[in-house]
This record gives structure tokens, C-alpha cells and sequence, in this order.
């Protein structure tokens, strides 16, 4: 018997952590040359039970084993034979020569395309490169706007910035990473999401509740991670330009090469300029700042199929500097020796990181890898007179090994990590300054039954120098009731070190006076960690409307604190007052998502959500400030036949939201108890076409469509440098509606 | 939140109702990754064809369709012409030239990494 083995495709880094199995297809040469499927044929593992047999299209697909690689073959009218599965991860095609004389089994591999099928206990949604489109501008923050899971809103009136909730809490209590490893921590809290140029961004992966145990413990309400694109598969060539009413223009250009079949190449670069000046609503503020941002990112593939090591590494620039407030007074006699209230805001950030992982061929299932990353974050700002710079080094280490018990139905990953963390501060000439130093363990196990129940379970142990060693469980359940009705339920523990200043950067812009109440000399800012857990149920149901897949989904989840640091801006208007969690602190959400395709290539998602979050504060529980408790969703979207328009139209309804007291201010200086409920409806066109063999998209779109604006943003915009100047009640949007435009080339 | 809920039922009943001469098959495709996948879905779209969905891995087309409107046949030629090997029907020679190199599923090679 002869036995040729074709190695097809390479797998790529993705893939590492992932389960392996055969799946493949057996079919039939006749002497003719002509094939077919071949329904019947029993494949079995050598002395193992482990078998499967192929169905009436000649396909299979089979658990691994993990002490042999030996197949048997069992085909009617040929003898029993044996072939040697060495890639589990390829898809297996095996073909039967019948002839007079001559009976061969032979093994192809290719590669499956898509990731290999794995019943995910962990509800992860994934934002394509297409859902990315439907909101073309510009950066991470805004990638959002056409998902119902995540909100985002302005932080404040002057910097514009655009800040993110999940579950009803602030996007720091979500693990957001780029490309599995920690990215917006720390200083990045405040400004990070705008890092990363929509064009860089391949796809995003969003998942609520505990998640895994791999990628630390800082993950309360969920994780968001974000793939960038990778040299060697995406475009050789692309590039986009975009341009905003207001004359805000961004560039990207991002090329990739394969140097040889083994390396390739990448440069990403990125410039944004926001040169003009606007006032909509006549305050004598800038409504967003001036400013330029510079983004560079280099990164490289390696990837050898015959030893299964595969690598990527790269590093990364940014610079970004914007300067905003007050351009012109406002009061009729202005004194020359007041000053404007200015803003300026300035970030430098640089990075290398490097992952590196090798599958072994000859254990099936079996792979381990490396993560290494530094950062290096400055940043600068002045509101008025507030002043605040931050410098944040950050080295980051994890090592993941992944192994199978048995077969593929059982697997685990085990390894360890290690963070070094400096983070020194200033506010107003008061120096913050700590090194975390963690090292930690996990261990995570993973069981699949009949594809009908699937678990995910592990637990971490870190060894925190401030904090000492704490345990992280999590847990995932996910039952089939039938094969269109799936229940999941997810459990875990979280800790975070709260950033006093950058979680709350944006109530820097007011006069309130900052008091951190302390009781705890040797930890950051003399504050208590963070701790918390997490608590989900999901149940989604597919079924069938006109023949095309529809699907809706309910989820609820319960994020409570047993730790917490509380910033209360209630208590005082004239003041911030920070102080650790004493009493309950929850938020709970309802969720209820339902999405059809009633006409061909007409989509509808439509979403409601029901958010409830309460903390303790020193006089009492109350609602959290600046939360919608009911938000309603709908996405519209279409595309023409061979996809040459696409059109997309989202509706935002945003509920009542309760805004800080400002019962102590002076009549015209007080706010609403509540802020109106409101729509936002946002849409965009694209063209797309070919030429010759590139792709060309051109696009037009409108944000705020409805012009709906928040009148006086700002609390005392005419005195600036009274203590009752605040620009941090911002409940909705500053901006009117906006028109933008913008295309995209790229070259295959 | 209701009203959603009843929207949407009132929509799943009328159209369950409204067809009739609706006919869901199957039948291979040949081809490799998701770059076929969206050409092979494309080409089946087609005055008459509710939804054609072609899994890379198994290499199975699912057809809705009015079979008074269209026949599997005309479904069939439609994507061999993209190159395709459809149902009983060879992929046209020329437009198979044209596809990219992850699609040659008659060269039995791929050098192109899907991720």
C-alpha cells in the first residue's frame, strides 16, 4: 500500500489554542478516474473504541486519540488498512482506488478555512470586518455604535472623548485586549479606545460574563478583544481617507508583503487631523479638541509548517496630542487677567510584543505558547487649572501549554503568567506611585459531551505583591435543549487595582476639589483592590423565518462588588470624594436580542435592554449616575444583489439618566434630577466596486441624524474658574448631526 | 419590548404560511475556504432562490427555493459558471482559471493561509 501524505495548508497562530479533530470526507476513484462519495466507511482508532463511520456524503468526523495515530479504514470491498493521521487539525480526505489489481488508500489533507468547530460554552460574538464597516469612522470607540451589547457615550464636554459601558458599568470593568494580551489599562483607560484606527481592526470579539482564566484576572462584566490585521493574509495593499463636516480627516495606509512562504510583513500607519475650531452650541467652548494623533504599528508573521512553530512580533507607535475649552469668553466685560479655560491633552505611547507557539504533529491535540508584552504610556493633561501626567510601564509574560485527556472531548490548558506594572502619577503636584508585581498560575479544563453539554471550567492563583495571593474561579456551562436551542450560564470572580485618576479623568473637568479617603497606607492610593463576581444566563434560539436564519437571545447578568472604590460626586457638587465600598453594589441586566433576515440580504437586529445599577454610597444607596435604565436597539441593514450598495441604518433609543445633585448650586447652575430620554439615528451608504483587481469603497454617512443635542453641557460655562464649573454632566450628545464621507482601496 | 415580540411572531406566521411550492435540497459544491463560500452563495442568487447556504467543510449546498420559479438545474449552472463544480455540472473551465488560489480545488493545493 502506498500512503502519500500532502501537508496543504499552514495553520496559522490563531489556531494554537484551539481543539483539534478530524473531520474529512471519503471518496472513491474508480479506474475511470471518475469519484464519488463513499457512505459506510468505518473508521476506527487502533485499539481504541473511539470510531465514527461516513454518512451518505462520504463525511466524518471523529474525536482524537491520544495514543495512537493509526486509523483504521474499513471500506466494503476493501481489506482493512491502516493510514496515519499526522495533521488532526487539517481536513482528512481519503480516497479509495478500487482496480482489478490495485487497492490504495490514500491521505490528503487540507485546510478546513474556517476554524475548526468548537461548541463554545463561552457566548462570544464576533464583529466582522463588515459589521465594522457599517460604522466607518474611525477608531475602537466607535466601533460600537451598531452593537447593542455595548454603549458609548461622551465622557465629558471638553475633551471628546468617548468612553464605553458593558453591563451597565464603565468600560474599565471589562478586559479589553488587542490580540489577547492587556491593552487599555491603567493610563490607557481614558483615552485608549481611540488608539487603535478602525482599519487596523480585523474583527472583535465581545463576550460577557466571567470569561476565561487565561488571560488574567481583571475581567468584570466581560471581555472585548480586538484582532488586528495580520501581514501575510490581509490586503497587500489598503488604504482610506475620511473626512467630517467639520473638516476632521484621517489616513490610513497599511501594507503587507510576504517576504517567503515562511515570513511575512506588515506596516500599519495612521494620521488624524482635527484642525478646526467648532462651537455648536455657543458656549465659548470647543465642542471636541483641536488635534493630531500619529500611529504607527510593524508586524511580522513567521510560520514553519513542517516543526509547527509559528511566531508574530511587532512593536507600535502613537502620539496623539489634542487641546481644547475655552476659545472666547462669553461675558460681555471680560477682564484681561482672567484666563481662558484651556485644555491640552498629551499621550505617548510605545510597545512591543511577541507570541510565539509550537503545535507538536505528533501528540494530536497538543500545542503550547508564549505572550510577551511591554507598553510604555506618558501622558500629559491640564483642565484649567488641574494638571495631571502619568507615566505607565507594563511588562506582561504568559506562557499557555494545551494537552488532551483521552480524546478531544477532554481537554486542558495549563501555564503561568507574570505582570510588572509601575504606574507614577501626578495630580496637582501630589505624587502616586506603585509597582505591582504578579505572578500567577492557571489551570483551565474543558469537557465536550455528545455536543450536547459543554464545560469550561478553571481557576488562577496569583500572588500579588500589594494584595497578597488571591484565587480567580471561573465557570461555563452551555446545554443544547435541541440542536437550535442553546442555554449557557457563566460564573467567576474578578480584581482589579483601580486608577483614581484615569478612571475618572474626565471629572477633571470641573472645579470639583479631589479628596481620596485612604485607609490603607501601603496600597495604591491607600485604596483596597476592586473584587467582584460575575453571574450569567443566556438562552438563544435559531429557527427559521422566509428560510433564512433568525435567531433571538436572552441574557441576564449580575455583576456584584464585594470590593469597590466608590467615586462620589453626590455628596458634594463642588467635590470628588473617593473612599472604598461599604454596603451592596450591583448592576443587573436584561437583555433581549432578536435578529431575522425578512428579505434577501435585508437584515434586522433589533435589541432591548433593562439596566439596573446601584451602589452604596456614604449617604445611602442610589441608582448610578449617567445610566440609561431602558435602551432599545435597531439595526437595519441591506445590501444589492452582487453587493455594490450597502446600506445601514441604526436607531438609538437612550432612557432617562440620573445626574449627579447640583441641588447646592445657584439657581441657574442647577441641573435636572434626570436627563430626558432621547434617539440617536445614525446611517451610511457605500458603494463598492472593482478596479481592475482592486477593490474601491466610497462611502457617505450621517451621525446624530435627528440633531438632537444636550443645550448648556457645561455647568457655568461663563465662569470657568468658579467652583461651580463643570463639564463632566454630560448625559448626551454635544455634537450635531455630521456628515462624513470617505473610501477605501485595496489591493489583494 | 412587546410589540417586538409580536412583530416578530406575526412575521414568522405569515411566512411560513405564504409559501408553498417552496423546495428545500442539497447537492456538492466543490471548492476550499470561506472566499468560495461567499462566491458559491453569491452566484445562487437568483429570482426565485429563498437561501443557498454551502458549508466548506462538507461541501454541501442547502437550496430553498420556488420550483415554480426555478429549477435546481438553473441553480446548478448558475454556480458552475462562477467555476465551480455544481451538482452533475463541471465548473466552466475559464472561470475556474480565474479563481484564487485558495479556491483551485481541482489542484488539490493551497498555499494561501486562511486564519
Amino acid at each position: 500500500m502506498k500512503l502519500r501524505l500532502f501537508y496543504v495548508c499552514v495553520g496559522i497562530l490563531t489556531h494554537l489554542f484551539l481543539h483539534a479533530q478530524v473531520h474529512g470526507k471519503v471518496i472513491e476513484i474508480s479506474e475511470k478516474g471518475d469519484t464519488s462519495v463513499v457512505p459506510g466507511v468505518i473508521l476506527v482508532w487502533d485499539s481504541s473504541s473511539i470510531a465514527t463511520t461516513s454518512n451518505e456524503n462520504g463525511d466524518f468526523n471523529l474525536k482524537l486519540s491520544k495514543n495512537t495515530k493509526k486509523l483504521h479504514v474499513q471500506a466494503v470491498g476493501y481489506e482493512k488498512q491502516f493510514v496515519t493521521v499526522g495533521q488532526p487539525s487539517k481536513y482528512l480526505v481519503i480516497v479509495l482506488k478500487s482496480g482489478a489489481a490495485l487497492q490504495e488508500i490514500e491521505v490528503v489533507y487540507y485546510s478546513t478555512g474556517t476554524e475548526i468547530s468548537y461548541l463554545n460554552p463561552i457566548k462570544v460574538e464576533t464583529l466582522n470586518e463588515r459589521s465594522l464597516m457599517k460604522a466607518a469612522c474611525c477608531n475602537l470607540s466607535e466601533s460600537f455604535e451598531t452593537n447593542p451589547s455595548i454603549d458609548v457615550n461622551y465622557a465629558d464636554a471638553v475633551s471628546g472623548t468617548k468612553q464605553i459601558q458593558m453591563l451597565g458599568l464603565s468600560g474599565q470593568y471589562a478586559q479589553i485586549t488587542k490580540e489577547n494580551m492587556p491593552y487599555l489599562r491603567g493610563l490607557a483607560n481614558n483615552y485608549g479606545l481611540s488608539f487603535i484606527p478602525g482599519t487596523w481592526i480585523q474583527s472583535i470579539q465581545l463576550s460577557k460574563g466571567a470569561g476565561s482564566v487565561i488571560n488574567g484576572y481583571e475581567s468584570f462584566t466581560g471581555q472585548i478583544n480586538t484582532e488586528l490585521q495580520k501581514p501575510g493574509s490581509s490586503d497587500k495593499l489598503n488604504f482610506n481617507t475620511y473626512v467630517n463636516e467639520n473638516a476632521r480627516n484621517e489616513y490610513n495606509l497599511n501594507l503587507s508583503q510576504k517576504v517567503n512562504p515562511k515570513l511575512s510583513v506588515g506596516l500599519f500607519s495612521h494620521a488624524s487631523f482635527n484642525p478646526l475650531v467648532q462651537d455648536h452650541n455657543g458656549d465659548g467652548f470647543a465642542d471636541i479638541p483641536t488635534g493630531k494623533q500619529y500611529n504607527v504599528m510593524n508586524k511580522y508573521g513567521f510560520s514553519d509548517a513542517k516543526s509547527g512553530f509559528e511566531a508574530q512580533f511587532g512593536g507600535g507607535y502613537l502620539k496623539d496630542d489634542r487641546t481644547g475649552g475655552q476659545f472666547t469668553s462669553t461675558l460681555p466685560l471680560q477682564n484681561d487677567t482672567v484666563p481662558l479655560y484651556k485644555i491640552g491633552i498629551a499621550n505617548e505611547k510605545w510597545e512591543l510584543y511577541s507570541k510565539t507557539g509550537i503545535v507538536f504533529h505528533k501528540k494530536p491535540g497538543t500545542s503550547m505558547g508564549l505572550q510577551l508584552s511591554y507598553l510604555n504610556h506618558d501622558q500629559h493633561n491640564f483642565y484649567g487649572s488641574n494638571v495631571y501626567s502619568g507615566l505607565q510601564q507594563t511588562f506582561y509574560a504568559n506562557y499557555i501549554f494545551q494537552g488532551i485527556i483521552g480524546s478531544t472531548d477532554n481537554t486542558y490548558k495549563v501555564g503561568a503568567s507574570y505582570m510588572n506594572d509601575r504606574v507614577n502619577e501626578t495630580f496637582n503636584q501630589l505624587k502616586y506611585g506603585r509597582q505591582e508585581d504578579v505572578v500567577g498560575v492557571f489551570a483551565e479544563y474543558a469537557k465536550n459531551y455528545k455536543d450536547k453539554f459543554n464545560m469550561v471550567t478553571g481557576i488562577r492563583a496569583d500572588k500579588h505583591n500589594y494584595y497578597g495571593v488571591f484565587f480567580t474561579p471561573r465557570l461555563h456551562l452551555r446545554y443544547a435543549l435541541t440542536p437550535s436551542s442553546v442555554l449557557r450560564f457563566s460564573a467567576g470572580r474578578a480584581l482589579r487595582t483601580a486608577n483614581v485618576f484615569t478612571d475618572n479623568s474626565y471629572l477633571m473637568a470641573s472645579s470639583r476639589v479631589w479628596t481620596i479617603k485612604g485607609s490603607e497606607a501601603s496600597l495604591p492610593y491607600g485604596l483596597k483592590p476592586e473584587v467582584g463576581w460575575n453571574f450569567g444566563l443566556n438562552y438563544t434560539q435559531k429557527f427559521k423565518i422566509n428560510y433564512r436564519q433568525a435567531y433571538y437571545t436572552i441574557d441576564v447578568y449580575r455583576t456584584q462588588f464585594t470590593q469597590q472604590v466608590v467615586t462620589d460626586i453626590d455628596q458634594n457638587t463642588q467635590g470628588v470624594v473617593i473612599y472604598n465600598l461599604n454596603g451592596p453594589s450591583y448592576s443587573n441586566t436584561m437583555q433581549f436580542e432578536f435578529n431575522m433576515e425578512p428579505r434577501k440580504r435585508f437584515f434586522v437586529k433589533t435589541a432591548y435592554r433593562y439596566v439596573d445599577t446601584k451602589m452604596t454610597f456614604e449617604q445611602g444607596l442610589l441608582q448610578k449616575a449617567m445610566v440609561s435604565k431602558h435602551r432599545a436597539f435597531i439595526n437595519l441593514s441591506y445590501e444589492t444583489k452582487g453587493n455594490h450598495w450597502q446600506v445601514d441604518f441604526t436607531t438609538q433609543y437612550n432612557g432617562a439618566k440620573r445626574l449627579p445633585s447640583t441641588e447646592s448650586n445657584p439657581g441657574n447652575y442647577q441641573r435636572e434630577k434626570f436627563s430626558p430620554d432621547f434617539f440617536n439615528l445614525l446611517g451610511q451608504i457605500t458603494y463598492l466596486t472593482k478596479i481592475g483587481s482592486a477593490n474601491f469603497n466610497i462611502y457617505l454617512g450621517v451621525e446624530n441624524l435627528l440633531n438632537y443635542k444636550q443645550t448648556n453641557p457645561i455647568v457655568a460655562s461663563d465662569l470657568p474658574y468658579s467652583k461651580y464649573f463643570d463639564a463632566s454632566m454630560v448625559w448626551g450628545p454635544i455634537y450635531g448631526r455630521m456628515l462624513y464621507a470617505g473610501l477605501r482601496l485595496k489591493i489583494k | 419590548m412587546r410589540t417586538l415580540i409580536l412583530t416578530a411572531f406575526c412575521l414568522y406566521t405569515i411566512s411560513t404560511k405564504a409559501q408553498v411550492g417552496v423546495i428545500t435540497e442539497t447537492f456538492t459544491v466543490k471548492g476550499n475556504c470561506e472566499q468560495c463560500k461567499d462566491r458559491i452563495e453569491n452566484a445562487a442568487d437568483l429570482k426565485g432562490v429563498k437561501v443557498l447556504t454551502w458549508s466548506p467543510k462538507t461541501k454541501i449546498a442547502t437550496v430553498s427555493y420556488s420550483s415554480d420559479k426555478i429549477s435546481l438545474n438553473q441553480i446548478e449552472e448558475a454556480i458552475a459558471a462562477k467555476g465551480h463544480d455544481a451538482g452533475p455540472i463541471h465548473g466552466n473551465d475559464k472561470a475556474y482559471s480565474k479563481l484564487p488560489k485558495c479556491c483551485k480545488y481541482r489542484d488539490a493545493k493551497c498555499e494561501e493561509s486562511k486564519n
